[in-house]
Order: structure tokens, then C-alpha cells, then sequence
């Protein structure tokens, strides 16, 4: 289960990546890649965890079914979540200038390769 | 004597099988014994007496099952069937299909607008139809050249010669075709207005009635035709830049629902269906938690937040000091919806 190295094929094309992470819907980071020491991956899996399970409830209240993904843009950077195996999603965090479209190409690519693993 | 203690344990249980066949086994080894056979007797009894009581039971167990098959059966409603119902034009049914539907699930948003946009269309059909009939009788219809008189006049149910000017005639029945062909002909002559003026209201109304749409509580003025509720008078020109905002949102396929809410949750302005309290409260949470998680992280303030789903999508942004919220189905065009929205954001930074 060699998380990291998936980690790296995501992060590796893009110009701008700040740090990806598997991380677990309990929030506990079971793998991370940080390019910026500001980007704490444990930070990062205990606030967004709360998040994706309120997305999932308003997705479910809205009669949307089940959230996969997740973005969130502010000021600075970009995030993005995916839902791995229903149980984890992996986080992506990418400057502004960053190519977005780029960067959820290479999420999706790596979701059957972590899914794979964690099966 | 073995299996005839055997028999009379298993009397005890009610395992009647097995107790005939230790009696059968003690008579196999002594056919002599009265005992057993007496015993084997009253089993057997026992056995016929208990067997309708069985039989009743399992007729009772089959019966239940062909009524849930029969239920499965007759409750066949599905969005499928529905919009199999809207391609074929059977307007009406599928109306009928998504309401059952709604019934079931009435928090459904998506469900709510397929019936809206269902009834949207039925309604225009009928008030197409209507305006076709009317016409013809009153002899302002320009007819298809190739449509003939004695068709119409089928279509129609009625035999009126002087209403409309004979060509050639043959024979031959009237088919669909016919009827499109008349309702597309007289489809521009129709005066758009009519038909959009009082819909929205109405469809909005019909859905209050069937409880399938909840009013929002604090709503004070519901805007006419531009289906836009507000939750007071707009009071300023910002106010009125949102109401136009939120009418061109609108207006990108997909979108079901455009909301407008104050920093601290409380709802301001909605087009398309109106939604719960409860509803926007728990997208206000997610802004609140994404915005409290980037300031930990130092990533400065949200601007935007996409949740996708399976069927649909719900986009957050902030816009001046107000949070939108656009709820879209699996159609949305988000090309177009980016415009959209540049072009809102442009409008209330200029109102500011």
C-alpha cells in the first residue's frame, strides 16, 4: 500500500501544488505529501472531514445523492476533495494560478489506484 | 422402548414427523405392541388436526406474498417512466408519476422541479390546443396547404363548412402528424405573454396545494411572473440588483433553484422553488466550517465552494456581503452559468 507514491503521481505534473492527502472521513491523515510548511495535512483532514459530512447531508437533503467532490476557492489557494471508497477522500490544495482542470484530471486518475489499495 | 420415549418427546415438541417415525420404528421391531401403535394413531390424528391450521397459515403467507408482488407491481412509479411519459407527450401521466413520486420523498428538490417543468408543459400544451380550437372556429387559422378540411374538422370534433375553405379531400385518416402539423402552424400566432403571465403563480400554487412545496414563513411579497419570493421589500437599488441577478440565473438550463442569504443565514431572496430554512441553513454551515478551516490554515477568505453530486451540484459564493447559493441538476451548462455569474458579480459590485 504504497499511498505516498500515488500521492507524488498526482502532485508531480502540476506547477502550483501545495500538498495532497489521503485522508480519512474520521479526519485521521493516513498518508501526506506538504510542498508548504503552512500546510498542515492534519489540519487539513480534521476541518475538511466535518465539511465533506455536511455536504453529504445537505447533497442528501437537496435529493442530489451523494457528494463526490468538493472544491473550495479563497483568497490564496484552491482545494480540492474526492471521495475514495466511500470511507476516505483524497485532498488536493493548489495555488490560485494553478491549473485547476488539470488538477482534478489527476485526482480522478489516482481514486481507482487508492481504491484499489484500500479494497 | 428407546424410540418410543423418542416418539413421546417429540409428541411434546409438536414434532409430529419425527414422532411417527420413532412409532414406526418401535412397531417395525415389535408390530405387536399396542402402545405404539395407539400412540401412532393419536399422532397421526394429531397430525390432521394441526395440518389445516398449517394450511391456513401457509395460504395466509402466500396470499401476503402476491400481495406485496402485486404491490411491487402497481407502485411502478419511477422518474424513468416519467420522463418516458414526457417524451412520448403524455403530459398528464407523467405529472401523475412524479407526484406519487414526490409523495414518497417530498424533500426531493429535483423530483419537485421535473414536476414543476411536467406541468409547465401540460399546461402549454392544453392552453396550445385550446388556442388551435379557438381559431379554427374563428376562422383565423391559416391552414397547412397539405392539411385537409375533413381532418380538421375530426380534429376538431366539429363539422363547421363555413369556418373553414375547402381544398381537396380524400379519404384518408387523420394521423398525429396532423395534429402537430396544425399545432405547429398556429404555434407563433399564439401570443407568448398569455401563456407565461399567470404560469409560474399557478404552478407554484399547485404545488403549495399538494404540500409538495413548503412556503417559506418569513416571505413577504412573491414577484408575479419573474417567480422570484422575497423575504421583504427591496429597499435599496442593491436589493432590486439582486432580484434581477437571481432572473438571469434562472434562466441557465439546469438551475433549480437560485437563494440569496444574509452572513448570518437568514434567508433574503429565491427564485425558482423556494426552500426550506433548514435547507440553506445546513449549506450555511458548510460555508461557516470552510471558512473557519481556511482560516487555520491561512488561506485567506472562501470565495466559492462546489459540492457535486451524483444527480446534481449546489455552488456557494459569496457576493458582497450576501452568500448565494445555486442548486443545479445534472443539466447544467457551467460554461454559461460562469457568465452568468461574472456578469451578476459585476451588477451588485457596481450597486455596492
Amino acid at each position: 500500500m504504497d499511498f505516498k507514491k500515488i500521492l507524488h503521481e498526482i502532485l508531480e505534473p502540476l506547477d502550483g501544488a501545495l500538498g495532497a492527502g489521503l485522508i480519512g472521513m474520521d479526519g485521521i491523515v493516513i498518508d501526506q505529501i506538504s510542498n508548504q510548511a503552512s500546510l498542515d495535512m492534519n489540519v487539513v483532514g480534521a476541518e475538511y472531514s466535518s465539511i465533506i459530512k455536511n455536504a453529504q447531508k445537505a447533497s442528501s437533503d437537496f435529493g442530489l445523492g451523494m457528494t463526490s467532490e468538493i472544491l473550495i476557492a479563497t483568497d490564496k489557494t484552491v482545494i480540492i476533495m474526492m471521495l475514495v471508497a466511500k470511507n476516505y477522500f483524497v485532498t488536493l490544495a493548489l495555488q490560485n494560478e494553478s491549473n485547476l482542470g488539470r488538477g482534478r484530471l489527476e485526482l480522478k486518475r489516482a481514486i481507482p489506484k487508492f481504491e484499489k489499495d484500500l479494497s | 422402548m428407546a424410540h418410543s420415549f423418542l416418539g413421546e418427546l417429540y409428541v411434546m415438541g409438536k414434532n409430529f414427523t419425527l414422532a411417527i417415525e420413532a412409532y414406526q420404528k418401535v412397531l417395525a421391531l415389535n408390530p405387536d405392541d399396542e402402545i405404539a401403535q395407539t400412540r401412532l394413531k393419536q399422532t397421526i390424528e394429531k397430525v390432521t388436526e394441526v395440518s389445516p391450521k398449517e394450511a391456513q397459515k401457509k395460504a395466509n403467507a402466500e396470499v401476503k406474498k402476491d400481495e406485496k408482488k402485486a404491490a411491487a407491481k402497481i407502485s411502478t412509479a419511477t422518474v424513468t417512466i416519467a420522463e418516458l411519459y414526457m417524451q412520448q407527450g403524455h403530459f398528464e401521466k407523467a405529472v401523475e408519476v412524479f407526484q406519487e413520486l414526490l409523495a414518497e420523498d417530498p424533500q426531493n428538490l429535483l423530483l419537485r422541479q421535473k414536476l414543476s417543468e411536467a406541468m409547465e408543459t401540460h399546461q402549454k400544451q392544453r392552453s396550445l390546443e385550446n388556442s388551435v380550437v379557438d381559431k379554427l372556429k374563428k376562422d383565423e387559422f391559416v391552414r397547412p396547404p397539405d392539411l385537409k378540411e375533413d381532418k380538421i374538422e375530426e380534429i376538431l370534433g366539429v363539422s363547421n363548412e363555413s369556418s373553414i375553405k375547402a381544398t381537396a379531400l380524400d379519404d384518408s385518416k387523420f394521423t398525429s402528424e396532423d395534429i402537430l402539423q396544425v399545432m405547429q402552424f398556429s404555434q407563433s400566432e399564439v401570443p407568448l405573454e398569455e401563456e407565461t403571465k399567470t404560469e409560474p403563480a399557478e404552478i407554484k400554487k399547485q404545488l403549495v396545494e399538494k404540500k409538495h412545496l413548503e412556503p417559506l414563513t418569513n416571505v413577504v411579497q412573491q414577484v408575479g411572473s419573474s417567480g422570484i419570493t422575497l423575504a421583504a421589500e427591496p429597499d435599496s437599488k442593491k436589493q432590486r440588483s439582486m432580484q434581477e441577478s437571481l432572473a438571469k440565473l434562472q434562466s441557465v438550463e439546469g438551475i433549480v433553484s437560485c437563494v440569496f442569504f444574509n452572513p448570518n443565514g437568514d434567508f433574503l431572496m429565491t427564485t425558482g422553488m423556494t426552500i426550506e430554512r433548514n435547507f440553506f441553513q445546513s449549506i450555511f454551515h458548510i460555508l461557516t466550517n470552510s471558512q473557519h478551516a481556511e482560516e487555520q490554515l491561512n488561506h485567506g477568505l472562501i470565495r466559492q465552494v462546489i459540492l457535486k453530486s451524483e444527480q446534481g451540484q449546489i455552488f456557494l459564493m459569496k457576493v458582497a456581503q450576501y452568500n448565494l447559493m445555486v442548486l443545479a441538476n445534472e443539466k447544467i451548462n457551467i460554461g454559461r452559468l460562469r457568465v452568468v455569474l461574472e456578469t451578476t458579480l459585476n451588477r451588485l459590485a457596481s450597486a455596492e
